[in-house]
């Protein structure tokens, strides 16, 4: 019972942070129906930023989230203003993104060679011991932050113009240009704020994650099960499904096997493209 | 085709059969070996992705399945029977086949079911079948020797010629390019070449026209699959080792896309054009930037998309007849009789 939740607990935690991986993701299909395989590039920089202001400057990655973070939105800006924006229909902007990610995973593997990086931080074996659960600490702050980001998204796409203005561009393109909503530019501002997620989660993931160039094609492929799980532009869906991949994935590799999940995951994703393109719960895309 | 383009065509063919009498070094007979698979790679694709406009990310599965049916057909003893019908002469063609035609029954199930996805869900849907793939072979270990990969010793002759060194693999991948370029040429100038493009252009459009598109999208897709699945099983001949990690990698699939796209997509001369540049390339800068020598590959493809949508290929043929009509407008206002 007790390694039972244990491996829950610890589930819940991952999938917190698979969770805002996949928002960044959802986001941006929801706007622009882009499927962005470069998603996570932006992760691998994000985690790459946190690991060099840590080991050059001593700042610690939860902290470096607020200086890397900045950077990687306008990152994401200038890419879909000079490049993806330009792609005409659903199939280019698809491959043109798997090229922009070849393009960064390589960059960086010529700028910081493909060798494992691993931040230490001096708290990052501490336990915290709440009965006879123990949780770690870099997860646990982790898990803070990512609740907290989720809701910060959510007061800001249901409280604020702009956000009301995101939301407009993604269920009327044409309705919100009749309305004096600049869609272009929701959509550049969106880009940045999808990649923008892919970063913070690359942060948070860098204390207790080895940093590689490829690492992102890893978590991309997570993202996009937990999206098409969690229905295709829907901001619960990717919350519920990104928690629902991190507790399936920790009980299965502890009763099961790591491989065995793997091929779960991708296969309840398959069955529900096919089937179910809504997604599980229903929620429509908004 | 016209005398001039037949003539160009056999002229190019005779070039290719006597060029290995004029390039002796291995090196360049290994990069030529990569072109000519490069070149099955892109027709493959093309088939489907150029002229059917069906964007797979999972090319990666037929390779793979082509490859282990190739391997398995010569390592498992009573796959290998098989071949005594034909007293093991044939064994390498054999095991050839053997690979296409289980690409081809898998290809028809999946097939059946992923053409309910249309547009970019399609990339995805092909995308997560290579995968699954991958963690498959992966785990089945008893047929595949799981991660572990199989190490194929000695490759059985085909009839007197022993496949040592790189000459009987020139020919044979030569034979294998010849025959995929033919092949999608003759299914493109056919009837079906037509429905394919028709698909393309507008999927409900030819539906309401009488095209039975689902029908004809799972053929493309096994035709496609059945060159791909070629590729592989001479892949894994060539180089003697298959494991999961190196015949179902992402990378493969995404090769693929781009040799066409660089290329040209949609054209029978495309994937040539784009198997050469991309294979040359990536040669070259290997030597300088190591194993990021990919960032090449993702630079052309971002720059062909935005600014050569018909591919290098499309672009100096574009270049060339628009010259070609000043120069014969020039005749008309006055210019030079010719």
């Amino acid at each position: 019972m007790d390694l039972f939740l244990q491996t829950l607990i610890s589930g819940i935690m991952t999938g917190g942070i698979y969770a805002i991986i996949a928002l960044g993701l959802t986001l941006i299909f929801g706007v622009m129906r882009i499927i962005n395989l470069a998603h996570g590039e932006f992760l691998m920089l994000g985690m790459y930023g946190s690991y060099f202001m840590f080991t050059f400057l001593g700042i610690d990655p939860f902290a470096s989230l607020f200086i890397t973070t900045p950077a990687v939105f306008l990152l994401g800006i200038i890419l879909y203003r000079y490049f993806v924006s330009k792609a005409t229909d659903g199939e280019n902007s698809l491959i043109l993104t798997a090229g922009i990610s070849l393009v960064i995973a390589n960059a960086a593997m010529l700028l910081w060679s493909p060798d494992y990086r691993h931040l230490k931080v001096s708290y990052g074996t501490e336990v915290l011991q709440l009965g006879s659960v123990s949780v770690s600490y870099p997860m646990l702050i982790s898990f803070i932050i990512t609740i907290a980001v989720t809701m910060a998204l959510y007061w800001f796409l249901n409280k604020t113009d702009l956000g009301l203005a995101v939301r407009a561009s993604a269920q009327q393109p044409e309705a919100a240009t009749v309305v004096g909503i600049n869609v272009k530019r929701i959509a550049m501002f969106t880009f940045g704020l999808g990649a923008a997620f892919a970063s913070i989660s690359g942060s948070l993931l860098s204390p207790v994650l080895y940093a590689y160039p490829t690492i992102g094609t890893l978590f991309v492929v997570k993202a996009f099960v937990i999206v098409v799980l969690g229905g295709m532009g829907s901001v619960e869906g990717a919350l519920i499904g990104g928690i629902i991949l991190g507790i399936t994935e920790s009980l299965g590799s502890v009763y099961i096997s790591t491989g065995m999940t793997d091929a779960f995951g991708l296969i309840l994703f398959l069955l529900v493209l096919l089937f179910k393109p809504s997604g599980l719960f229903g929620i429509t895309a908004r | 085709m016209t005398l001039n383009k037949k003539l160009a065509v056999m002229a190019a063919i005779l070039l290719l059969i006597v060029l290995p009498m004029l390039i002796t070094n291995n090196y360049f007979r290994h990069i030529i070996i990569i072109i000519f698979l490069s070149i099955i790679f892109g027709q493959s694709w093309n088939l489907l992705g150029g002229y059917t406009g069906q964007v797979s990310f999972g090319h990666a599965l037929f390779f793979a399945i082509g490859s282990y049916g190739t391997v398995l057909f010569i390592t498992n003893q009573s796959l290998n029977e098989l071949g005594g019908l034909f007293g093991h002469t044939l064994d390498p063609i054999l095991a050839l086949l053997f690979g296409a035609f289980c690409t081809i029954v898998i290809t028809f199930i999946l097939g059946l079911m992923i053409f309910r996805l249309r547009g970019p869900y399609l990339g995805l849907g092909t995308l997560a079948l290579a995968q699954i793939g991958m963690v498959i072979a992966m785990n089945w270990k008893s047929l595949t020797n799981g991660g572990e990969g199989i190490l194929l010793l000695d490759v059985p002759p085909i009839g007197p010629i022993e496949l040592l060194g790189k000459l009987p693999f020139y020919y044979l991948s030569m034979t294998l390019m010849l025959f995929s370029v033919f092949f999608v040429y003759h299914i493109i100038n056919s009837r079906m070449g037509y429905f394919l493009m028709a698909i393309r252009e507008d999927d409900d459009a030819s539906e309401a026209m009488g095209v039975p598109t689902r029908k004809y999208k799972i053929l493309a897709l096994i035709l496609s699959a059945f060159l791909a699945a070629l590729a592989g099983g001479f892949n894994a001949l060539y180089v003697g080792f298959i494991s999961p990690h190196d015949v179902f990698a992402l990378h493969i699939s995404i090769q693929m896309i781009f040799i066409t796209i660089v290329g040209g997509v949609g054209t029978i001369m495309g994937p040539i054009v784009g198997a050469v540049l991309l294979t040359i390339l990536s040669e070259v800068f290997q030597a300088y930037l190591g194993n990021a020598h990919l960032l090449v590959y993702g630079g052309l493809l971002v720059l062909v998309i935005l600014y050569m949508p018909e591919g290098v290929y499309g672009f100096i043929k574009q270049k060339w007849e628009r010259k070609r009509m000043v120069t014969a407008g020039a005749g008309i206002t006055g210019g030079e009789p010719d």
